[in-house]
């Protein structure tokens, strides 16, 4: 993995139970959200987060988040 | 006009036999597939989604071309004619966009499907991806599952309308 898709890994089990969407992953760690985007896959098949429909924590708005398996 | 000599017995015109009873069908057996299996090109400059998803296509029975920039992805897709091309936008050289319409520019290639996967949920890219001649707009991250079965559904012939 690299090393943007283990700060985002770390960062959504540190945000747990908390979920944010996608831009509001990528501000919250100062990166760019298609980069967040881009690492996602990675997270989703080989480091255990899962994708599911959630109200993000930040913006509010409903939206995909990445989670980790403990919270899905 | 003579009349017809009667037929001995035993001469009358015989009733057509019946046609052979048909072999009992039998199951067919498994010929070895003639086949090429359907190929995939994935472009994409990160390296972890594209040996991630060469990884699983190859395991699927998809023969898997890869590239890592746009420039790449136009020449592997004029050299592997693949069936479906799975295109990311922000590459090196030049973006998923440019290399689609190249791709289609080219007129052996309209039988290719192209699939936009990228991580910029915007209309104005999927507007652009389209007018391009992307024939779906997907966004990251798109799990290998289920970007075989929209690969699956794209690469199946159309019905002559």
């Amino acid at each position: 993995m690299s090393p943007l898709a283990e700060r985002i890994a770390h960062a959504v089990y540190q945000n747990y139970p908390n979920s944010y969407c996608f831009t509001c992953l990528a501000a919250q760690q100062g990166v760019k959200e298609h980069d967040v985007r881009a690492v996602a896959l990675v997270l989703l098949v080989r480091a255990g987060l899962r994708l599911v429909p959630r109200v993000c924590s930040g913006c509010q708005r409903p939206s995909d988040a990445l989670v980790a398996q403990k919270s899905a | 006009m003579t009349p017809a000599a009667r037929p001995q017995d035993g001469e009358w015109p015989r009733p057509p036999r019946r046609a052979p009873e048909p072999a009992p069908l039998s199951r067919p057996r498994p010929r070895p597939s003639t086949r090429r299996p359907p190929v995939v090109l994935i472009a994409d400059d990160t390296t972890d989604t594209r040996d991630l998803y060469a990884e699983y296509f190859g395991g699927r029975g998809f023969r898997v071309v890869t590239a890592a920039d746009g420039a790449s992805a136009v020449q592997a897709a004029l050299d592997h004619e693949p069936d479906v091309i799975v295109m990311d936008l922000a590459m090196p050289q030049i973006d998923g966009i440019t290399a689609i319409r190249r791709i289609k520019a080219d007129g052996s290639m309209q039988r290719s499907r192209v699939i936009l996967l990228t991580g910029y949920p915007h209309r104005v890219v999927e507007r652009a991806a389209f007018e391009a001649g992307a024939d779906l707009f997907l966004t990251k991250p798109c799990l290998p599952e289920v970007l075989e079965r929209h690969v699956n559904r794209l690469r199946r012939p159309r019905r002559p309308v």
